[in-house]
């Protein structure tokens, strides 16, 4: 009875295990064999993690190899909102740090989401006030920050790029396509605190870091037409001023600074008027430094000689339903001295020996009709009509820069033609792309557009324009060391209502230095200088402080 | 014997189980280790560039004149006569040949032969 009774047990006993292991089994076949895919795919899903590499956006150089624009690492917070706990206390504590506002990040912290940003590069010091806190979920993300060693130099030049590193402006956007790179990836599983881990990458593909740029920008000489604009800007209370400094003979911008500009590196709260690049963006009428454009014109087609004189009507002169005026009253001038006192009644007479159709050819010819083709974004081209366009009196206002349009760059480039013996030339701001071992990818050569006017033209026109300098209304752009020649120009701008102010003016100054062998031309223009406005008085100091010490340091080079 | 053989065979599948459990516990071990030392080594890499950019920074041309400004330092750019022009070094050649290029040339004297026989002053180095 007894031993039976123990033998029903033992039976029972046996098939409870028998069938509860046999469930187990059939379960596990059921999760492991039939469920299979189901579930292999959820804990792929969780585990495995394809993320994306981003690329190191390339370093922009100065002509020197100096860095004008590089990445660096920075921290960015991000948080998991579903792990912090008191949403309210770790937004005031973030809020504190971070310079975020608290209602903010609140909002963000109140999320249905696994991540949210918080502040994105923040400062190393932010960062490890965030580290010490240890708050649970709040979490610090290395990124990739565009920044710029230089501050506010050759801002509007360089640009700027966005949160992502995609180029805004300047260079930046310019040439993205060569700085951006492309991105790479890794496969990986990750653990249940998502973090990667090493020994499980099972795929990876580099990311292809940005090209390098290097401009033929040089960092020094940027610095001296950026100081010595600044002083003058801010001497004269000017609205705007714009500086070129560029190689006749290459078309290499070597400075290109506007005023007011902004700190690149802190670029989201720089006021509107500081954005643009005025060298390039706006034009003006040039008002007397085109007379460099009329007289050339006019040696070039022998119209008049140097020698030739005319009556400069004691700086009054009926004309056409107008009144011409000069800013000083002269007599009898030779042709020289009537672009050396810069005579507007002088240069009207000689002009109309020359004609509109031929003014107009050499307009064209001087590439005032034209984009310059800087690789820059934006620039723009004045608005010149075509002669059939041109009213009975164009001819009494176009050779002594009225009624004509242009930027400050297509000035540059007209310079330089009487610097590079009569030769347009293409500026060019990037000279070559390296790739990210320093291979020299493209080249950008220098490249001429066409002849303007003949090697005895410019002879003449060389020495017409040293005589700006050293007699005529010029002098204040007399350098001690160096012959220099040049041009000053003020220009009226003109009112609402279509006439032409006498109190805004755009003072300009081109020139070139050495006169013997041009080897630096620069245009400064200042708009609305006041109370002094004359192109003599506010630009050509900049021009002679900028031509003095430009030349200086490159004789330390040995370039000159 | 049937029981001898049952019982190696399921201490050898467990302890290959277990030897495949220890090896991805080891990898995942590795992979912490090996990721911090990879932070370690990108905090340090992106500590140099930052050093690098403040470098670039402390020199850039502006901020330099600042600095002497600030410290009332004047300076200015050699005028074009105090400019010399260096010819350059022609390093092919025998050493002579070298320093005849830059002008100093070691001629026969004389009275410098018995210079070995005099004592000569020897720069010296003392470590602390």
């Amino acid at each position: 009875m007894h031993s039976g009774t123990f033998r029903t047990r033992q039976i029972a006993v046996l098939l409870f295990f028998v069938l509860s292991l046999s469930f187990l089994i059939l379960r596990l076949f059921y999760l492991q064999v039939l469920r299979h895919g189901f579930y292999y795919k959820i804990a792929a899903e969780q585990h495995n993690v394809s993320v994306e590499i981003p690329p190191l956006r390339g370093t922009i150089f100065d002509s020197n190899m100096r860095v004008l624009a590089v990445n660096i690492n920075t921290d960015s917070i991000y948080a998991n909102p579903r792990l912090v706990k008191d949403e309210e206390i770790t937004a005031a504590k973030l809020s504190a740090i971070l310079n975020v506002n608290q209602t903010v990040i609140l909002e963000r912290l109140s999320r249905d989401k696994s991540f949210v940003w918080i502040k994105r590069k923040v400062s190393p010091q932010e960062s490890a006030q965030v580290k010490s806190l240890k708050i649970e979920g709040v979490e610090v993300m290395k990124e990739s920050k565009r920044v710029y060693p230089n501050g506010y130099s050759a801002c509007h030049v360089l640009g700027t790029v966005d949160t992502d590193n995609i180029g805004l402006e300047g260079l930046e956007l310019y040439y993205n396509k060569y700085l951006k790179g492309e991105s790479g990836s890794l496969a990986s599983t990750q653990d249940a605190k998502r973090k990667l881990l090493e020994s499980y990458q099972y795929e990876y593909v580099p990311p292809k870091n940005g090209f390098s740029l290097v401009l033929t920008i040089d960092e020094v000489i940027q610095n001296i037409a950026e100081r010595e604009l600044g002083k003058m800007y801010e001497k004269y209370n000017a609205k705007g001023a714009s500086i070129i400094v560029m190689d006749p003979r290459t078309g290499d911008i070597l400075a290109m600074a506007n005023y007011p500009n902004y700190d690149l590196n802190n670029f989201s709260k720089r006021p509107i008027e500081s954005i643009r690049n005025r060298a390039i963006n706006d034009f003006f009428e040039p008002g007397s430094v085109f007379k460099v454009i009329t007289a050339s014109a006019i040696l070039e087609e022998n119209a008049v000689k140097l020698t030739d004189k005319f009556y400069c009507e004691k700086g009054e002169w009926h004309i056409a339903k107008r009144i011409l005026h000069d800013h000083t009253p002269h007599g009898i001038m030779t042709f020289k001295e009537i672009i050396e006192m810069s005579s507007n009644i002088g240069t009207l007479k000689a002009a109309s020996l020359l004609g509109a159709e031929r003014m107009y050819k050499y307009i064209r010819l001087f590439g005032f009709f034209d984009r310059t083709g800087i690789d820059l974004p934006g620039e723009v081209v004045g608005i010149n009509r075509p002669i059939s366009r041109w009213s009975s009196v164009s001819m009494y206002a176009i050779p002594m820069g009225q009624e004509v349009t242009t930027t400050a760059m297509q000035l540059a480039c007209a310079i330089s033609v009487i610097a590079d013996n009569g030769f347009l030339v293409k500026p060019r701001i990037v000279k070559k792309v390296l790739d990210p071992k320093g291979n020299v990818v493209k080249e950008f050569p220098p490249s001429a557009i066409r002849k303007v006017i003949s090697s005895n033209t410019v002879v003449k026109m060389r020495g017409v324009l040293k005589g700006v300098v050293e007699t005529g209304t010029g002098k204040k752009a007399k350098v001690e060391e160096y012959n220099v020649g040049g041009k000053t120009g003020t220009a009226q701008k003109i009112e609402p209502g279509g006439r032409y102010s006498h109190e805004r003016f755009v003072a300009s100054f081109i020139g070139f230095a050495p006169v013997e062998r041009p080897i630096i031309s620069v245009v400064v223009c200042v708009d609305e200088p006041h109370p002094v406005y004359y192109g003599g008085d506010v630009a050509a100091p900049v021009f002679k402080h900028v031509v003095d010490e430009s030349l200086k340091y490159l004789a330390t080079k040995g370039i000159y | 014997m049937k029981l001898l053989r049952s019982t190696a065979f399921i201490f050898f599948v467990t302890f290959m189980a277990l030897t495949y459990v220890h090896q991805q516990v080891e990898l995942v071990k590795l992979s912490y280790s090996i990721g911090k030392k990879e932070m370690v080594l990108k905090d340090m890499l992106d500590r140099k560039d930052r050093l690098g950019y403040n470098v670039n920074d402390l020199e850039s041309p502006s901020r330099l004149e600042k600095t002497l400004l600030s410290r009332k330092v004047d300076i200015a750019y050699p005028k074009r006569a105090n400019i010399v022009k260096m010819a350059k070094l022609r390093y092919s050649g025998s050493r002579e040949d070298r320093i005849r290029s830059i002008g100093v040339e070691k001629k026969f004297n004389l009275f410098g032969i018995p210079e070995f026989l005099s004592p000569r002053a020897e720069a010296q180095v003392k470590q602390r």
